[in-house]
C-alpha cells in the first residue's frame, strides 16, 4: 500500500485511486506538473499547498514567478488566505523574484529573500528551509513554482542539478515535493531529464489532466475545469 | 543548424511516432530505454573529451587539457559514474604533477581517492600512495596524511605571518569588500560573512555550490572565506583560499574573478611583507580589468592599491 496525501483538488484523489483504495499524491515522492502556459499548473500547486496548510502539514514554497505580494493576492483570489500560515511559520516562503526596492515585507523567520540568478543562494536557503520546517513537522509539502523561470535565468544543466539536489533534500527529510514546469520552454533533453528525476508526472493542457506516471497506478486522464475555487476534476 | 537537427531528431524519437524511422521501427522505447541511451551517449562524449585532453597534454597545452578533463568529470558526475570520476581526477592529478603543480595534483588525487573509496576500487591504494609521496615531497616533516574533501586544507605553512595587523587594516578591509563586490552574487555571499557564524555559513554555501557544480559561486565563496580568514589575521590560510579561488576562476575562464583573486593575493602578500609578489599580482589584475574595459572594476582595484601603498 502506497500512503498518499490529500491533493486538495476535488476529483483528483478519486482519479488517482489505486486498487488498495488510496488516492492523492503518493507521500514522500517527487512530482512534476507540466503543460503549456495558462493551463492551471500553479493553481494546482497552490491548491496542494493550501490543503496541506489546513491539514497542519507545513509547506516550503519556492516562488520564482510571482513575488510574495502577487502570490498572496493570487491565493486570496481563490479564497485561500495564507497570512495566518506565514505568521505561524507553517508556510516557509522563499521569494527569489521580488525586488527589495519594490516594498516587499521585511524578511522574517519563515519569509526569506533569495535571488533567481543565484542558484547557490537558493540552495542554501532551501537547505535552511527544509531544516526549519522538518523540525516543526516531518510530514511536509514543498513546491517550486516554477523551474521554467530558473531555467530561463541560469545555465540549464546547473538548474537540473539544483532541482535534483532540491528533490533529494526534501525527500530525505520526508517531504513531498512538486515542481512546476511550462512545456517546451527548455530544450527537449532538459525536459526529458526533468521527467527522469521524479516519481510522478502530471500533464495539463487546459482541457484534460493526464497522469503520465504515478507510483502504484497506471496512466489515467480526466477533463478538468478552472473554477473560482480552483481546479476541479470532472 | 546541426544542433537544431540533432535536437529535432531527439525530439522526434521522444515523441514516439515517426513514419520515417527505420532500424527500430517495431521497438517501443520506454523511459528507461531513453535514459540508458542518454547515458551511453554521455559516456561516449566523456571518453572523447578524455582523448582530446590527452592530445592537449601531449601538445603541452596544460590549461586546455585540465579544462577538457573537467568537462569530462561533469558528464561522469551527471551519469553518476563514480569510478570514471575517480579515473579522470586521477588523470588530472597526473597532468598537474607533470606540470609541477603538486598542491593541485594532491587535491585531484584526494578527490580520485574519494570516488575509488566509495566504490571500493582496487585503485584506491595506488592513489593513496601517490598522495603520500607527493605530500612528503611537498612538506617534509609533515607526515600526517589527512583526507579533507571539502575546502582546500589550511594547515599552517612555514611562511611567517605577522601577528599584528597593519596599522590601518580597517581601511584596507573596506576596500577588499568593495573589490569582492565586483563579482556576481558576492553581495549575497558577503551577507553570510556578516552572520553570527560566518565560517559555518560560508562553508555550508561552499559545499552547496560544489554539490550543484556552481563553479562561479564556489570560486567567489573561496575568496570570501579567505577574506574572513584575513580579517582574523590568518594570512596564510587566506592565501590558500585566494590561490584556490584563482585556480578555479582560471579553469572556468572567468577573467574578472581572476583579477579579483589576484588583488586579494596581492593584499595578503602585502600583509606578509612579500612586496615583490604584491606588485606582480596587482599588475596582472589591472591588466585584466583594463583588457576587459571594466572601468569601475579598475577604479575599485586602484583604490585598494592606493590604500595599501599609502600605508
Amino acid at each position: 500500500m502506497i500512503p498518499c496525501i490529500e491533493s486538495g483538488i476535488p476529483g483528483f484523489d478519486e482519479l488517482t485511486r489505486s486498487n488498495d483504495g488510496t488516492g492523492g499524491i503518493p507521500e514522500n515522492t517527487a512530482t512534476l506538473i507540466y503543460g503549456p502556459a495558462k493551463t492551471g499548473k500553479s493553481i494546482f500547486t497552490n491548491q496542494f499547498t493550501y490543503k496541506g496548510l489546513t491539514n497542519d502539514e507545513p509547506c516550503l514554497y519556492i516562488t520564482t514567478d510571482n513575488g510574495y505580494k502577487q502570490f498572496k493576492n493570487t491565493m486570496e483570489e481563490f479564497n485561500w488566505p495564507i497570512e495566518e500560515y506565514i505568521d505561524n511559520n507553517s508556510l516557509y516562503l522563499i521569494d527569489t523574484i521580488s525586488d527589495i526596492s519594490k516594498g516587499k515585507p521585511s524578511q522574517s523567520e519563515s519569509f526569506i529573500q533569495s535571488y533567481i540568478n543565484n542558484p547557490t543562494d537558493i540552495m542554501v536557503k532551501i537547505g535552511s528551509g527544509v531544516h526549519y520546517i522538518y523540525k516543526n513537522n516531518p510530514r511536509f509539502r514543498s513546491v517550486i513554482d516554477s523551474a521554467t523561470t530558473l531555467l530561463a535565468y541560469n545555465e540549464n544543466m546547473l538548474i537540473i542539478r539544483v532541482l535534483k539536489a532540491y528533490l533529494m533534500r526534501v525527500n530525505e527529510a520526508g517531504g513531498t515535493p512538486i515542481i512546476v514546469y511550462t512545456q517546451d520552454t527548455a530544450d527537449s533533453i532538459i525536459e526529458t531529464m526533468s521527467k527522469s528525476m521524479v516519481d510522478n508526472i502530471i500533464r495539463v493542457d487546459g482541457e484534460k489532466l493526464y497522469i503520465e506516471a504515478m507510483k502504484g497506478i497506471e496512466r489515467r486522464s480526466s477533463p478538468y475545469q478552472i473554477t473560482d475555487n480552483g481546479i476541479v476534476i470532472k | 543548424m546541426k544542433e537544431t537537427l540533432i535536437i529535432t531528431s531527439v525530439f522526434d524519437r521522444l515523441s514516439g511516432g515517426n513514419s520515417n524511422k527505420k532500424p527500430n521501427e517495431n521497438k517501443e522505447y520506454t523511459m528507461k530505454d531513453y535514459q540508458e541511451m542518454l547515458k551511453e551517449y554521455k559516456d561516449a562524449e566523456a571518453e572523447i573529451l578524455i582523448n582530446i585532453a590527452t592530445i592537449h597534454f601531449e601538445n603541452e597545452n596544460i590549461p586546455e587539457s585540465i579544462r577538457t578533463l573537467k568537462k569530462a568529470i561533469k558528464i561522469y558526475a551527471e551519469i553518476e559514474d563514480m569510478g570514471k570520476q575517480g579515473l579522470v581526477y586521477d588523470l588530472m592529478g597526473d597532468v598537474n604533477r607533470y606540470n609541477n603543480n603538486d598542491s593541485s595534483a594532491i587535491e585531484n588525487y584526494k578527490k580520485a581517492y574519494k570516488f575509488y573509496f566509495k566504490i571500493n576500487s582496487d585503485y584506491k591504494n595506488e592513489i593513496k600512495e601517490k598522495i603520500n609521496n607527493l605530500e612528503i615531497l611537498e612538506s617534509a616533516g609533515d607526515s600526517q596524511t589527512s583526507y579533507n574533501y571539502g575546502l582546500p586544507s589550511t594547515t599552517p605553512s612555514e611562511v611567517p605571518t605577522p601577528d599584528v595587523p597593519p596599522s590601518d587594516y580597517s581601511k584596507i578591509s573596506k576596500k577588499i569588500e568593495e573589490v569582492i563586490g565586483i563579482l556576481n552574487g558576492a553581495d549575497t555571499y558577503m551577507s553570510y560573512a556578516k552572520s553570527e557564524e560566518p565560517m559555518e555559513q560560508l562553508e555550508n554555501a561552499y559545499e552547496m555550490s560544489n554539490g550543484i557544480g556552481d563553479d562561479s559561486a564556489k570560486s567567489t565563496l573561496l575568496l570570501i572565506i579567505g577574506y574572513v580568514s584575513l580579517e582574523k589575521f590568518k594570512t596564510n590560510d587566506a592565501l590558500k583560499y585566494f590561490n584556490a579561488s584563482l585556480e578555479n576562476f582560471q579553469e572556468i575562464d572567468d577573467k574578472k574573478g581572476e583579477a579579483v583573486s589576484r588583488l586579494l593575493i596581492g593584499t595578503a602578500d602585502y600583509i606578509n611583507g612579500d612586496m615583490e609578489k604584491v606588485s606582480s599580482n596587482f599588475r596582472k589584475s589591472i591588466k585584466i580589468l583594463r583588457d576587459m574595459k571594466d572601468i569601475s572594476g579598475e577604479t575599485i582595484a586602484m583604490e585598494l592599491m592606493n590604500s595599501i601603498y599609502e600605508e
